[in-house]
């Protein structure tokens, strides 16, 4: 029984692991490559670092994800950049640690080209 | 008399209503963020189960048999299997990480996996669920398509941008073919002497001559209103016959419609918000477009070209699958 319980406890630990493995993602849901991704404390100005200079090429590609590191879980303000020259914000963003969050063309606002 | 006539308008009233007739055809839809299975009656055009499965359900297939079906869990990193009788998830295989997309041996033995995460693609054996190969490829493999015989497979890298062909008895990359950016998807025509490869950033498909692995030609989209930008090919579908090729258009919302002849775009069809992946009917009478933004999966009737119904389904559908 302690043998089951023991092989049980490892295999949790092995799966809570790779689980974490994958780290917090965000995850471009728009229809542009993004070269600047800030968050903000939902309601607050003070944004962040441009998290795509995490990523190796220093943009995330529509679809693509990108694991950022140094990000909290909670509600955030995000304001973007894509390739295309666009600037738009998206309010509300959850982020949860461990866990992928996302931002889609429809919660884009206020774009500017 | 009377009971003859009533018959035969019963009859015609069940035509008219009933556009394609009865096909007692169902599909499965994954949905990328709701994490579940859509299962759709084509005869009555509406979801009648959702199944939960693991994270991140994209690419999905039918087996030989038409009894499971096969869904890449992505975010979970294995593939699962669905009884579509009980609706059940009955096992998973080991993929390695991150499957994306896969395609099934003509045989139905064999299932080749892109695992985008670490540039390889895997070989499954259904039967046993046992990896029984792996093939290393270009950053980010995807597209994944085998030939009618079986003996080629064509996966695409998407950071390279490459086709590669591989041999199925070696399961050895012979050759690789530049296409534009960041290809998605490889289609074989049903004789296997073409593959038809998709560029989503390139806004492309290169139609490639298998004997040779040289281009044939290269097809562009124009959707008149629209940034070229927003134009990103990615699933395509072959009719039976070969002559006609439909191909999904991402954002810019249209199936374009292709003579695969002469490679003319005939016609580009409104559908939903970013149109990711199709599937044909077995009578491919219907075509399937599941639409990642609008959560809905359009229903073209293929001899007419008329979309003919949405069917709400779960949170960003992805893939199509159909018996």
């Amino acid at each position: 029984m302690r043998l089951a319980m023991t092989v049980f406890a490892i295999l949790l630990v092995g799966a809570g692991t790779a689980y974490a493995a994958k780290g917090t993602r965000f995850w471009n849901l728009t229809h542009a490559e993004i070269d600047s991704l800030q968050l903000a404390a939902a309601g607050s100005t003070e944004f962040g670092e441009n998290l795509c200079l995490q990523d190796d090429d220093k943009s995330v590609e529509a679809d693509e994800r990108l694991q950022v590191t140094g990000v909290k879980s909670g509600t955030y303000d995000a304001k973007i950049h894509d390739v295309t020259g666009r600037s738009c914000s998206a309010k509300n963003v959850k982020v949860e640690e461990g866990k992928v969050f996302s931002i889609s063309e429809k919660e884009l606002i206020d774009c500017k080209q | 008399m009377h009971a003859e006539w009533l018959m035969t308008g019963l009859v015609v009233a069940v035509a008219v209503f009933t556009p394609t007739g009865a096909s007692a055809f169902t599909a499965y839809v994954s949905n990328e963020k709701g994490n579940t299975v859509s299962v759709i009656d084509l005869d009555k055009m509406e979801v009648t189960a959702t199944v939960p499965v693991g994270e991140r359900p994209r690419g999905i297939i039918m087996s030989g048999d038409n009894k499971e079906v096969y869904i890449c869990t992505s975010d979970a990193d294995h593939v699962e299997v669905l009884d579509t009788d009980t609706l059940k998830v009955t096992r998973t295989m080991q993929s390695g990480p991150d499957p994306e997309l896969f395609t099934l041996a003509p045989d139905g033995k064999t299932l080749y996996v892109a695992n985008e995460d670490n540039n390889m693609v895997t070989v499954l054996d259904v039967g046993s669920g046992d990896v029984s190969g792996e093939i290393a490829v270009g950053t980010e493999p995807e597209g994944m398509g085998v030939s009618p015989d079986g003996k080629w497979l064509v996966n695409t890298s998407e950071a390279t941008s490459m086709a590669h062909f591989i041999d199925t008895s070696t399961l050895e990359v012979v050759d690789s073919v530049l296409v534009d950016t960041r290809p998605r998807f490889a289609r074989f025509t049903p004789d296997g002497s073409k593959v038809w490869v998709s560029s989503e950033v390139g806004g492309t498909v290169a139609v490639i001559d298998v004997a040779t692995r040289k281009i044939l030609h290269k097809i562009e989209f124009a959707v008149q209103g629209l940034r070229k930008e927003t134009i990103q090919p990615v699933g395509i579908s072959i009719t039976p016959d070969g002559k006609t090729v439909f191909v999904a258009l991402g954002p810019a919302n249209r199936v374009a419609v292709i003579d695969a002849e002469s490679f003319e775009v005939k016609d580009y069809l409104l559908v939903g918000q970013r149109v990711w992946q199709l599937a044909l009917t077995p009578d491919s009478k219907l075509l399937l477009s599941a639409n990642g933004e609008s959560n809905d999966v359009s229903v073209i009737d293929v001899a007419s070209l008329k979309v003919l119904k949405s069917i709400p389904v779960g949170e960003l559908p992805w893939g199509v699958a159909i018996k």
